[in-house]
């Protein structure tokens, strides 16, 4: 299932990490080709506008596989790797916090502070949804992320967020009805959430393919 | 459009931002020299002491006197210890810093951690390994984890060392002390690892005997130890007892590493000229060696000189050398003449 979510084929990502593990050198680089851009995603999506999506990405990765030794029920990849994903992030927005107030204070060659700002590349409208987003709690957002803009199941994310199923729809109901709120705020064309290919406008708090937020 | 989908599409991960991490990856993942510590806090220090002191008495956000460490890497902590900088860690491998300013937690995972505390400063330092908890006010000391366990050796100062399962000891300066891993695991990389610096076997035999304790142990951890346990004992002379162990293991529903144990309880039979305890291994091996076949062969050859015959051709179908085949070949005319 894991595998398949990533478009791979036959090799699962348990397997792939099992070669990866006694030191498969293509093994390693088959499971970054596989996870990275989904990685990224994630990281462009829930980073916010203070973090480096790309840096925090390759910071995952880095974890990922100075740590692969330790995930025990390889079954569960791709939950523990959005794990590590999300510290990861709530590690590069504390640093990017302690960065306004003390510049300098961490020593990075490619600081965001003198990259060119990638959010520039966005519209307005996809600035005033990350604005939205970040307006939201943490665990709102990353529902209304996954669900919503992602598209996956409530079991696959209650699976990915180690949370029942029932909490999974609750904190959706919740992240809809603050994300209309934001959007009101933001002056951003009101369509529902629900599902983000715009079908599901107009159902309040509901999504097209039938399932219930 | 719905502003959902846009902003789906415009956080899709393009090609050059994949490749630019990818990139990035691959940079961090070559090995690099380690650099000293004092190079890595001398260089922000000054700067982000200064600026963090200014900046937080000019927002009125100086922080409690104990303030929480949030839970990082220790990677982040360099940047954690300036505030205070009475704590001076340089290390090589990796943990985690957690606790508070006045009494900051390390978890050590694997590799060398170096601690300096300022003396007389109230700074309740604690690091903690699997099998140790260091606990120090006021001293220098290093604390190393890899496979054979967990150890300490103080500088100057004390620390107290409490080792999992065992009491508290005081180190002075000069003075160290090991903690043994505490899991099967754990036990298991100890035993290979002495294995592997050429240590008594009597001394591996004991940690394999310690793992085969462990209450965390797996169905494949247990075999990895029975095997090593059966090399031990055969080393240290004890081979009526290596039979015994192998004997009970095979028995065991659906044992690790059966082949292996089985084979061993076969060799250490044969050691000991018991044929008849050798033949039921060597017949319920599933991948016979040709040496598997030739010695089951062998032990046939009187009482079952039709079923030696067997083995022999079987082993003639799997054999890779001229010197294998010669060996078949000899025992097959053995018998023939016998015939």
């Amino acid at each position: 299932m894991q595998a398949d979510r990533a478009g791979t084929g036959a090799v699962t990502d348990g397997e792939l990490l099992e070669a990866a593990r006694s030191g498969e050198p293509r093994a390693r680089e088959q499971l970054c080709a596989r996870w990275l851009p989904a990685v990224l995603r994630w990281c462009n999506r829930m980073g916010g506008p203070s973090v480096d999506a790309e840096d925090a990405a390759s910071d995952v990765f880095i974890v990922m596989l100075t740590r692969m030794d330790r995930l025990r029920n390889t079954d569960a990849f791709d939950a523990w790797l959005y794990g590590i994903t999300r510290r990861t992030l709530a590690a590069h927005r504390r640093r990017a916090w302690v960065r306004r107030w003390v510049p300098g204070i961490f020593s990075d060659p490619d600081d965001p502070e003198t990259r060119p700002d990638r959010s520039m590349e966005r519209s307005e409208t996809g600035r005033r949804v990350q604005a939205v987003l970040e307006e939201m709690t943490a665990n709102q957002r990353e529902v209304l992320i996954l669900c919503d803009v992602e598209e996956r199941t409530d079991e696959e994310v209650a699976r990915m967020l180690e949370i029942p199923t029932g909490t999974v729809k609750s904190r959706l109901r919740l992240a809809r009805a603050s994300f209309r709120q934001g959007c009101a705020r933001h002056s951003i064309d009101p369509v529902t959430p629900g599902r983000a290919d715009g079908q599901a406008g107009g159902q309040a708090g509901g999504r097209a393919d039938g399932r219930t937020g | 459009m719905d502003a959902l989908k846009q902003f789906r599409n415009e956080t899709e991960a393009d090609p050059r931002a994949l490749a630019r991490a990818q990139r990035r990856i691959d940079q961090a993942l070559q090995p690099r020299p380690v650099e000293p510590l004092w190079r890595r806090l001398v260089q922000p220090a000054p700067v982000a002491a200064g600026l963090l002191l200014a900046g937080a008495l000019w927002m009125g956000l100086m922080p409690p006197p104990d303030a929480p460490i949030p839970a990082a890497a220790l990677e982040e902590a360099r940047a954690m210890a300036l505030s205070g900088g009475r704590v001076q860690l340089s290390w090589e491998g990796s943990g985690t810093v957690e606790g508070t300013d006045q009494a900051p937690r390390i978890g050590w995972e694997s590799g060398e951690i170096s601690v300096e505390v300022e003396p007389d400063q109230g700074i309740g330092l604690e690091v903690r390994t699997r099998e140790a908890q260091v606990r120090v006010i006021g001293t220098g000391f290093a604390v190393r984890r890899d496979a054979l366990g967990t150890t300490v050796a103080v500088r100057h100062g004390t620390v107290e060392v409490t080792c999992a399962g065992s009491g508290a000891v005081r180190l002075t300066e000069g003075q160290s002390r090991s903690c043994l891993p505490v899991s099967a695991a754990g036990l298991l990389a100890r035993a290979r690892a002495q294995q592997g610096a050429g240590a008594p076997a009597a001394d591996w035999l004991g940690s394999v005997e310690a793992g085969l304790k462990a209450p965390d142990g797996s169905p494949g951890i247990e075999g990895e130890l029975r095997v090593l346990q059966l090399q031990a004992l055969e080393a240290v002379g004890r081979i009526a007892e290596a039979r015994a162990v192998a004997e009970d293991y095979v028995r065991q529903p659906r044992p690790a590493r059966v082949e292996e144990v089985r084979r061993y309880a076969a060799m250490l039979a044969l050691q000991q000229q018991d044929c008849a305890a050798a033949v039921p291994h060597l017949s319920a091996l599933t991948a016979p060696a040709v040496g598997d076949l030739l010695r089951l062969a062998d032990c046939e050859a009187g009482s079952a000189p039709e079923n030696a015959r067997r083995h022999l051709e079987a082993a003639r179908a799997v054999c890779n050398t001229p010197e294998e085949r010669s060996a078949v070949d000899t025992r097959l005319i053995a018998l023939g003449k016998g015939d």
